[in-house]
């Protein structure tokens, strides 16, 4: 009779203990598939297309290191006396008969467009640098007819930024609760597989760090 | 909050990498061994069918024991090779997590005890 009581409770713990078993891995489950989730949106908020005044920002910054390439690579000169300065709108309207140079023009050279050597302008240098409101409206537009009708996420740099940190907070919290869900169940006897790409971080945290946290 | 690193955690992922090795490396030599077995078995019944001048009827008195073994030592062999599938995963997923934690811990300016003063060999050969 005791016998029989002994393997009945042993029964029981043993399918308690089944039952413990698959509710940790269900546990585990849920915490990785999150993990898997944030990851993605992640990736997916990094490379998030930026909206309207983030493009024309980003416009923006382009046209002006471009237009700064130009000036440090091309030299406008319609100079007739030493005194003379550039003049856009008289380069311009002499464009004609502008000739290239391929050295500093001397002085009272006349109009020249030059080029320090072995350096390359492309028109988006000149275009920069004279018409960059223009430059910068095209690619704005050129931009946004892009991402038209795209389901692609935009966000501003401020929502941007906001998101990154909201998803990387809550990825190191599911991080720091799976290392801490493996210690507690290799404590109780269970074995876990620590994922390949936990974040080292906790996986070499102090107990009493991973706890405090 | 940039948690401490334990170094004791460092060394049982390290240790631990170098157990799933040495368990792959049993795990081939006994595949190794079994290969062995069942190239004997083969080269056994070839030599009875040489003996008898063709091929031989396997439940035949003479041929039924040879042909049992070899047919054991063929699943003996799938059993040990599949063996050492599962220990290959086991090391790469142990090599995996060891790499992480090692190089996280070196970044982080913290040695485990013995790995830089003992010679380990680095492994670069398939898992295959």
């Amino acid at each position: 009779m005791k016998i029989r009581s002994l393997a009945s409770s042993l029964a029981n713990a043993v399918s308690a203990q089944r039952s413990a078993a698959q509710e940790i891995q269900r546990n585990f489950d849920e915490i990785r598939s999150r993990i898997r989730e944030i990851r993605g949106q992640l990736r997916d908020a990094h490379s998030a297309a930026p909206d309207t005044a983030g493009i024309r920002e980003r416009a923006t910054i382009v046209v002006s290191q471009l237009a700064d390439e130009a000036r440090g690579r091309i030299y406008f000169q319609h100079l007739r006396t030493e005194a003379d300065e550039f003049d856009a709108a008289t380069f311009i309207k002499s464009a004609a008969t502008v000739s290239i140079l391929h050295a500093p023009p001397s002085v009272g050279g006349g109009t020249g467009l030059g080029f320090t050597s072995k350096t390359n302008v492309t028109p988006l240098h000149l275009e920069a640098l004279l018409r960059p409101d223009d430059l910068t409206a095209m690619l704005v537009r050129e931009a946004e007819a892009g991402f038209e009708g795209a389901s692609e996420l935009r966000l501003s740099t401020k929502e941007r930024e906001a998101l990154i940190q909201r998803l990387t907070s809550e990825l190191d919290e599911l991080e720091r609760a799976d290392e801490a869900a493996c210690r507690e169940a290799e404590s109780a006897g269970f074995n876990v597989e620590r994922r390949t790409d936990a974040d080292p971080r906790w996986l070499l945290a102090a107990d009493s760090d991973l706890r405090a946290a | 909050m940039s948690p401490t690193i334990d170094s004791d955690r460092l060394d049982r992922y390290i240790a631990a990498s170098d157990a799933a090795r040495a368990a792959w490396e049993d795990g081939k030599e006994a595949l190794k061994d079994a290969r062995g077995v069942l190239a004997a078995e083969k080269g056994h019944l070839a030599r009875l069918e040489l003996h008898f001048g063709g091929r031989l009827d396997p439940k035949h008195p003479n041929v039924k024991h040879t042909v049992e073994k070899m047919r054991a030592a063929q699943k003996a062999v799938t059993a040990a090779q599949h063996r050492v599938d599962e220990l290959a995963s086991t090391l790469r997923r142990a090599r995996a997590l060891e790499t992480a934690c090692r190089d996280f811990a070196n970044k982080n300016g913290v040695r485990n005890r013995d790995a830089y003063d003992r010679p380990r060999t680095i492994f670069t050969g398939s898992l295959s």
